[in-house]
């Protein structure tokens, strides 16, 4: 299997959009903004936070170092950060190396022109301004987005 | 043997198996299964033949019962001249066994051994894992009592059969220096001493020097009170042999030989004074 | 690849020893090293927590834990003259005064399982890449490499991602898995062998110090 799950957080450390695949042999299985998976969101997002408030303690000179990918024994994290805080995360099969660029392309293809050019989406998904526990959210449900991201992550399910 | 021993001391499945490098799990393996599968085998440690047989100890297993030693005195003696005193008599008793045992030993002269004799190729056969070998013969043994039986008659046989004449006893300092610097070294460390020097400034004054002392060596630190065990080891030897002595550890490090340690000997007036008289 | 940090972190999060090879200044306090370590140990077992579904759905036992012995990691490089001649010099080589109690050219020379089965293994960033290591004991070598995961070029263009390389990161996995293991063989030698040291507490062996420097040393 190729690609696991794929998450975006938002700058109030919220999951604003998460797709996670259950069946190598059918890429549209799994679940899209499912309820079922809040807990292992706020796990992710605080595993990547504590790592890297690490590495950018770690950090030679003033020069960002962000994290490109972690990995296990079993799967591998991959992540984008960025500059208006969001993040886009990856799972995939520990063997795969790079996703960084899949990460790019969609946040400037897909995100940037189906989710920031409409002007009826939210461009904020908290629900008020001051929020920052992950209370009050929303989730990314617009249908062009949905259907474009399937389409373009679908061939890397079972790759 | 269907039993799984569980071994701790192993981080991994893997060194269960054969290895060609270092063997630390195979030894105690082998003796528990031995124990586990027959009845009680009587140690014959005590009817051994004492004749020379290649027989290693593991280093690890060494290590860890010396620094059990050490923790164990250092929790116990008060002052630093308290914990070498203590330690050194640890090695006196030692010393004082080995100067029986090589010499007993170095008695035996290599053209009377019978080389074909079928125990010793027995356990030439068996001690490719030399560390071992006395265990194999064991557990083979255990498998049937009567082959037990011939083994242990064989294994009675008596070095004396071997020795046509008894080495005579070292009477003078320089012989038994040699000895301890040569056999006492090898049997003990597996090599034989770096250096054997005389003091230029006292007469009584000998040193054995070690550039990489076994014992010591994951022992961090510029402390040499750990060295009074061999110390302790060395007088009793010469205690033993009739050279009363005081033996005493200095560290010199020397350019690649961070551990290089010097036993100073020093013996009593008498000692030279005898050997004045006798020899001059 | 060059180790710029080597840390052992014990079976319960404490930091036990740090040392940079960089011969720089300390980019942390030894303060900030000790959060850093229970940070890492905490994320370890997060780690294990997040395994997908799909993974848990498959069963999958097939994931195969065995790392392959990758000769001489971190060794002296007059490997070569040793290799030949091995079965001749390596009585004269005196070998203790190499390996402490191992014997033989090389720590090991088999095949091992990788204990670190679903935590944390390796973490790349922008500046550096961290690998960890686990023992059965819970026990964590960590060591933090200057190198970098080469980044491949925009390829992007419609849609077809089937020719993304399968790359060779899993070799640099394997690589340091081989030589924190060396670590660890170190540390069972000069560290629990050594009767001043009480377990769990920080390392203060000069020998450890100078063995792993070598060991460093020896890798770049």
């Amino acid at each position: 299997m190729g690609i696991y799950s794929f998450w975006i957080f938002d700058r109030h450390c919220n999951c604003i959009f998460d797709r996670e695949w259950t069946l190598a042999s059918n890429s549209a299985s799994g679940t899209i903004n499912s309820k079922q998976t809040d807990e292992d969101a706020k796990l992710l997002y605080g595993m990547i936070f504590s790592l890297r408030s690490i590495t950018q303690k770690l950090s030679k000179g003033s020069v960002k170092n962000d994290i490109r990918s972690i990995s296990t024994g079993k799967y591998r994290v991959h992540t984008y950060c960025t500059a208006s805080g969001l993040w886009f995360v990856l799972l995939s099969d520990f063997k795969q190396q790079s996703y960084t660029q899949v990460l790019q392309y969609i946040y400037s293809h897909i995100y940037v022109k189906y989710v920031s050019n409409n002007i009826l989406s939210p461009y904020d998904f908290a629900e008020n301004e001051s929020e920052m526990r992950g209370q009050g959210t929303r989730k990314i449900a617009n249908r062009n987005f949905i259907s474009v991201l399937e389409a373009f992550l679908a061939p890397m399910v079972n790759q | 043997m269907s039993q799984k021993i569980i071994q701790p001391s192993t981080s991994d499945q893997q060194f269960q198996g054969k290895s060609d490098g270092y063997e630390y799990t195979v030894g105690p393996k082998q003796a528990i299964t031995s124990e586990a599968s027959s009845t009680y085998v009587h140690s014959r440690i005590y009817s051994e033949s004492l004749l020379f047989k290649k027989q290693e100890v593991s280093l690890s297993a060494m290590a860890f019962l010396f620094q059990e030693m050490i923790s164990q005195l250092h929790r116990t003696c008060k002052s630093t001249s308290d914990f070498e005193t203590k330690l050194s008599d640890y090695g006196h008793n030692i010393g004082i066994r080995l100067l029986e045992l090589l010499n007993f030993r170095a008695s035996v002269s290599p053209s009377s051994l019978p080389r074909a004799s079928t125990f010793l190729s027995q356990n030439d056969s068996s001690s490719n894992a030399s560390n071992t070998s006395g265990i194999m013969s064991n557990s083979n043994t255990a498998t049937s009592s009567s082959a037990n039986e011939r083994l242990q008659e064989k294994q009675a046989e008596s070095l004396s059969n071997y020795i046509t004449k008894m080495r005579r006893r070292d009477l003078k300092i320089l012989d038994i220096l040699q000895f301890i610097h040569g056999t006492l070294w090898s049997y003990l460390f597996n090599h034989v001493s770096d250096d054997l020097v005389k003091s230029s400034e006292r007469d009584n004054e000998y040193m054995i020097v070690d550039n990489f002392p076994n014992l010591t060596q994951f022992i961090p630190g510029e402390n040499v009170s750990c060295e009074y065990f061999v110390c302790g080891i060395v007088k009793g030897f010469l205690f033993n042999a009739g050279f009363p002595c005081d033996v005493t550890a200095h560290r010199m490090p020397q350019s690649g030989y961070s551990h290089r340690t010097v036993y100073l000997i020093q013996f009593d007036r008498q000692v030279l004074e005898r050997e004045g008289l006798r020899f001059s | 690849m060059a180790i710029e940090t080597i840390l052992v972190i014990n079976k319960s999060g404490g930091l036990i020893y740090q040392r940079n090879f960089t011969g720089e200044e300390q980019k942390l306090n030894s303060n900030e090293y000790l959060i850093l370590a229970s940070t890492l140990h905490g994320v370890f077992a997060i780690a294990s927590q997040l395994t997908p579904k799909a993974i848990q759905l498959t069963q999958q036992t097939n994931i195969d834990n065995t790392v392959p012995y990758i000769p001489y990691v971190g060794m002296p490089t007059n490997k070569n003259d040793m290799r030949s001649g091995n079965s001749s010099s390596n009585k004269q080589h005196g070998t203790n005064e190499k390996l402490g109690s191992f014997k033989g050219d090389d720590f090991f020379k088999e095949p091992f399982t990788n204990w670190n089965k679903s935590g944390l293994r390796q973490l790349c960033t922008d500046q550096f890449t961290m690998f960890i290591y686990q023992t059965l004991t819970g026990l964590k070598f960590v060591a933090v490499s200057s190198s970098v995961m080469p980044q491949r070029q925009p390829n992007i263009g419609s849609g077809d991602k089937a020719d993304r390389p399968k790359s060779s990161s899993n070799l640099a996995i394997q690589i340091a898995d081989n030589f924190l293991r060396k670590v660890y063989c170190l540390y069972s030698d000069y560290v629990m062998k050594d009767p001043s040291y009480s377990m769990e507490m920080p390392i203060k062996s000069n020998l450890f110090d100078e063995k792993v420097k070598k060991m460093v040393d020896n890798l770049q």
